[in-house]
């Protein structure tokens, strides 16, 4: 037992090791495959998504300012769609100031400005903002800051608005949760984007769902071939009556 | 049912066979499932399901307590995790959360109660490698290679667990835990 006892020591310390270590990007207790999302809430929606539509959510949260600045944090709309990951001291302590209230809101990013060359808009933009609650003085990030959009076809880009142009911050698309998340050293506006869609396939020429036949088999087959397991092993066992007292592994 | 020992019958070839080919056509099928379907879930269910129809190992498990204990220690590892690590929002929804259960049973079936069991014959530190390094392959084609560390240390957690408590249902409920801590 004392041998158990020491290697799920060095388990347990090596997997919150490798996870708190892990250069940069945002994470999780584990990375396992999960169901379809939500239908994507658009502030516009084109027209093959405008039926049944919701409205996407706002969100406002107050960080409480301790002496080295505002709590860590991370802030997420009520629907997901977008998040701000915040160290501790990611708003500097002020005179006279206890709370930083930070504000997410959805915004058509057509209203803002045309995207950058070879890339269109993937959703909705979100504007990030933090204000001094006392003095509304605006907040600003002095450590860097993780953004997560959640976009609802097929994002590469994830764009800052400075000014009247839009900066490609270094993105990392997470396809499988269709997240995409970056780094900024600043808040204001941000649209994920990506390549445009290509029109449609004609029937002939769509891709044989090779990926999806193979699994679909492969799960099939191994059923099958569990249950074979399950009866030869089964019928082994018929001829001996006597059973044993240890209780075994169901 | 292990790769290795089987009682000698004429059938000895086909027995020793069989774990090896519901290793294989199971991790096929949870590489190959397509990511945020309904199809994916059926996918790791099936699979899961295989995993149960797999004949019992005939290995003894340990007392509640230690079982109890075991299964705290992996939900801690993951809360903490959840709680320093930078976690990026999943909408839950009563639908998510019932797949993330439903899917972490699954691959504990899979992976903790068959394949473990079946490799436990060569002894538990080749039963836990092995078993941690298929858990975190199956998860590379739906999140890429960056995710490969995570995935391989939780493998390890879990199948600590296993090997621990003899049994797959601490794992599981570590595993169902972890699943929804992703998504609350």
């Amino acid at each position: 037992m004392k041998r158990r006892a020491l290697w799920g020591a060095v388990a347990l310390g090596a997997y919150i090791a490798v996870v708190v270590w892990m250069p940069g990007s945002p994470s999780r207790p584990l990375f396992d495959v999960s169901g379809p999302p939500p239908p994507y809430r658009w502030v516009n929606p084109p027209a093959q998504f405008a039926t049944g539509n919701s409205k996407p959510e706002s969100t406002t949260h107050d960080l409480i300012l301790g002496a080295v600045g505002s709590d860590a944090a991370s802030i997420a709309t009520g629907d997901g769609q977008a998040a701000m990951i915040l160290k501790e001291g990611a708003f500097a302590p002020r005179k006279g100031e206890t709370t930083v209230v930070f504000r997410i809101d959805p915004l058509d990013p057509a209203t803002i400005g045309v995207p950058p060359s070879g890339l269109r808009y993937d959703g909705n933009a979100y504007r990030f903002l933090a204000a001094y609650k006392k003095s509304g003085v605006e907040a600003k990030l002095v450590q860097p800051a993780s953004v997560v959009l959640q976009f609802p076809i097929v994002a590469t880009a994830l764009l800052r608005r400075d000014g009247n142009a839009w900066t490609d911050l270094k993105a990392s698309p997470l396809s499988v949760s269709l997240q995409v998340f970056a780094t900024t050293t600043q808040l204001g506006v941000f649209v994920a984007a990506g390549p445009p869609i290509p029109t449609e396939t004609p029937k002939s020429k769509r891709k044989f769902p090779a990926a999806l036949v193979i699994s679909l088999g492969a799960a099939g087959a191994a059923v099958i071939a569990g249950l074979f397991a399950r009866t030869r092993a089964r019928k082994r066992r018929k001829p001996t009556t006597k059973t044993t007292a240890t209780k075994t592994t169901r | 049912m292990t790769f290795s020992t089987y009682p000698a019958t004429r059938d000895e070839g086909a027995d020793r066979a069989l774990p090896i080919v519901i290793a294989l056509l199971g991790c096929l099928a949870l590489a190959a499932r397509p990511s945020l379907t309904f199809i994916a879930f059926g996918v790791t269910l099936a699979v899961g399901a295989a995993g149960a129809l797999a004949p019992p190992t005939g290995e003894r498990q340990t007392s509640a307590v230690v079982t109890c204990a075991v299964t705290l220690l992996g939900i801690a590892a993951f809360a903490s995790v959840r709680a320093v690590a930078a976690v990026p929002p999943m909408p839950a929804t009563l639908a998510t959360g019932f797949m993330a259960i439903g899917a972490a049973a699954a691959e504990e079936l899979f992976f903790r109660r068959f394949l473990y069991g079946a490799l436990a014959g060569w002894g538990p530190a080749i039963a836990v490698v092995v078993s941690a390094i298929a858990f975190a392959l199956v998860h590379i084609p739906a999140y890429g290679t960056a995710v490969f560390p995570i995935d391989l240390a939780a493998g390890f957690v879990l199948s600590w667990q296993r090997w621990a408590t003899g049994s797959w249902v601490s794992p599981a409920a570590s595993h169902a835990a972890a699943n929804l801590m992703a998504i609350l």
